[in-house]
């Protein structure tokens, strides 16, 4: 009965989008008054086409349930954030606390010279922000995310010394006669005048100086405090476990990138790479894949991005995938 | 255990893969629901996008009596009912969208699984068919202004029209929900 007249189905569907002249649809009248199976044809197709809804295509779908997922990785990566705002507060804190200590350190050294009284003034640069410092002597000093550098404000004017944890680079003001040293746990290094960047965290195997104009003097209490002499372009590699020092050529300003709140690496490996990233974002990162860690990524990346974009820029090098859950990532 | 409540299950223990079955079998329904509030697909999208974030991040700590499924669409119309309140209070409008807020909620849900199906089904049409049926349907052109559009004749127009409305009928009677949607065409009425 269907088939009354040929290709019904079009002249339903002419009829339903209005491509019918009136002699067509006296004859659809007339096919769908002969049987109730031709009403009911009639009916169903009627019906299917009054609730075809918007479309919404595979690939539309497919792209929202990506979004989705990313916005899952983004919320989780958003709560390691939750306090930006606080460490921002905290980033222009820190530039604005180093003059000012020094500047009541100053004020009690007038006061309390006689007493010979000591007052150390430490300044740390909060979780994936650097803090800058501007010392009494003109030396500027730019601390890496979670480093601290300390400093006894009472004879600081005298012995321009200073420790410090983490990683810092160092703009000596230029002052003959009363060299600046830097204190690390295991090295000191001694200026005159000079820019080179050291990194000492305190979780890495490595203390790494790396000059970038002037000379410097490392000395360790490992080594005797026999010295080592930098020439501009040079880094030292002192190992803390045997207290071994290497020193080798590089591309001195690389070291230093960390200044604009970007984290640089060309040739690197990943444990390297993870190391920054673990103590950036708070997390801990398991390589699952030990092939992996042998990989040499190259590629930067901001502070400020979160952590999936870290992951991202990653994997522009090599193919990796990641699994997050928590504070803890799995890579593969 | 029936697929509803295992899916829940297997969220609420951290399980992706069944995150991503009850994402395939409940997101484009779920939408539509969303869309018979908001009346902006898009809008609908993102809202129901939000309700699976929620979801997953909130896996721990959920308490589903009901099932997966009626969470969800009661999840989505709070959102959706949140939203047009939002909406409301930006425009001032109240008695624009009052009616809607009356429907039946249930009723809803089936309609727009009903919208979920037919539009699976013309996911699944050929391309060209396709092409034809969503141009013919929802852009409201004439055969002769797709055929120029497409460069094809009018007659292929109408013949793939013919195919397209004969697949979609069927699929959907084969599903026996043909049924319901006489039910809702004459409740319309």
């Amino acid at each position: 009965m269907e088939h009354q007249i040929p290709d019904i189905y079009q002249q339903i569907a002419a009829f339903l989008s209005g491509n019918c002249n009136p002699v067509e649809i006296e004859e659809l009248n007339q096919w769908r008054n002969l049987s109730d199976e031709n009403r009911r044809i009639f009916s169903e197709a009627l019906k299917t086409w009054e609730n075809c809804p918007q479309p919404l295509t595979k690939s539309e779908i497919e792209l929202d349930k990506i979004a989705v997922k990313d916005s899952i990785i983004n919320q989780n990566a958003l709560q390691l954030d939750h306090n930006h705002r606080l460490l921002k507060f905290l980033r222009i804190a820190a530039i604005f606390i180093g003059p000012v200590m020094l500047a009541i350190g100053w004020y009690i050294g007038i006061n309390h010279d006689s007493k010979q009284v000591i007052t150390w003034n430490s300044v740390t640069a909060p979780r994936k922000h650097i803090a800058i410092l501007n010392m009494a002597d003109g030396t500027e000093v730019w601390l890496n995310a979670e480093s601290t550098l300390s400093y006894a404000t009472t004879d600081f004017s005298d012995k321009r010394e200073v420790k410090l944890i983490g990683e810092g680079y160092f703009k000596v003001a230029k002052n003959a006669g009363k060299p600046f040293y830097v204190i690390t746990k295991n090295e000191t290094v001694r200026v005159l005048g000079t820019s080179f960047n050291i990194k000492a965290y305190p979780e890495e195997e490595l203390v790494t100086t790396t000059l970038e104009e002037g000379s410097v003097e490392l000395s360790s209490p490992k080594q005797g405090f026999a010295t080592t002499n930098l020439k501009p372009g040079e880094q030292a590699l002192y190992q803390i476990s045997d207290g071994k020092i290497t020193v080798g050529q590089v591309d001195a300003p690389r070291f230093s990138a960390w200044r604009s709140e970007k984290f640089l690496f060309k040739d690197a490996d990943l444990k390297t790479i993870i190391t920054e990233l673990e103590r950036l974002y708070d997390i801990k990162i398991h390589i699952q894949n030990p092939k992996l860690a042998n990989l040499r990524f190259r590629g930067m990346f901001s502070y400020d991005q979160d952590l999936l974009d870290a992951f991202e820029t990653l994997k522009r090098s090599v193919k990796l995938t990641y699994t997050i859950k928590d504070r803890e990532v799995w890579l593969e | 255990m029936n697929a509803d409540s295992e899916l829940l299950q297997k969220i609420c223990q951290g399980n992706e893969a069944f995150f991503t079955k009850a994402f395939d079998l409940y997101y484009s329904p779920l939408c539509y629901f969303a869309n018979k509030y908001i009346r902006d697909l898009d809008e609908s999208r993102s809202i129901v996008q939000q309700v699976f974030v929620d979801l997953w991040i909130k896996r721990n700590s959920l308490q589903i009596q009901q099932s997966l499924k009626g969470y969800l669409f009661k999840s989505v119309q709070n959102s959706s009912l949140d939203f047009l309140k939002h909406k409301l209070v930006e425009s001032r409008y109240l008695n624009q969208v009052g009616p809607k807020f009356e429907t039946e909620g249930h009723d809803l849900i089936e309609e727009s699984e009903l919208n979920a199906q037919i539009n699976n089904a013309i996911n699944e049409l050929p391309d060209k068919c396709r092409e034809i049926f969503i141009l013919c349907r929802f852009e409201d052109l004439r055969y002769s202004d797709i055929a120029q559009k497409l460069g094809i004749s009018v007659k292929t127009v109408e013949m793939q029209m013919g195919i397209a409305l004969k697949k979609l009928r069927l699929k959907l009677s084969d599903q026996q929900h043909i049924h319901l949607l006489i039910f809702l065409f004459s409740k319309k009425q």
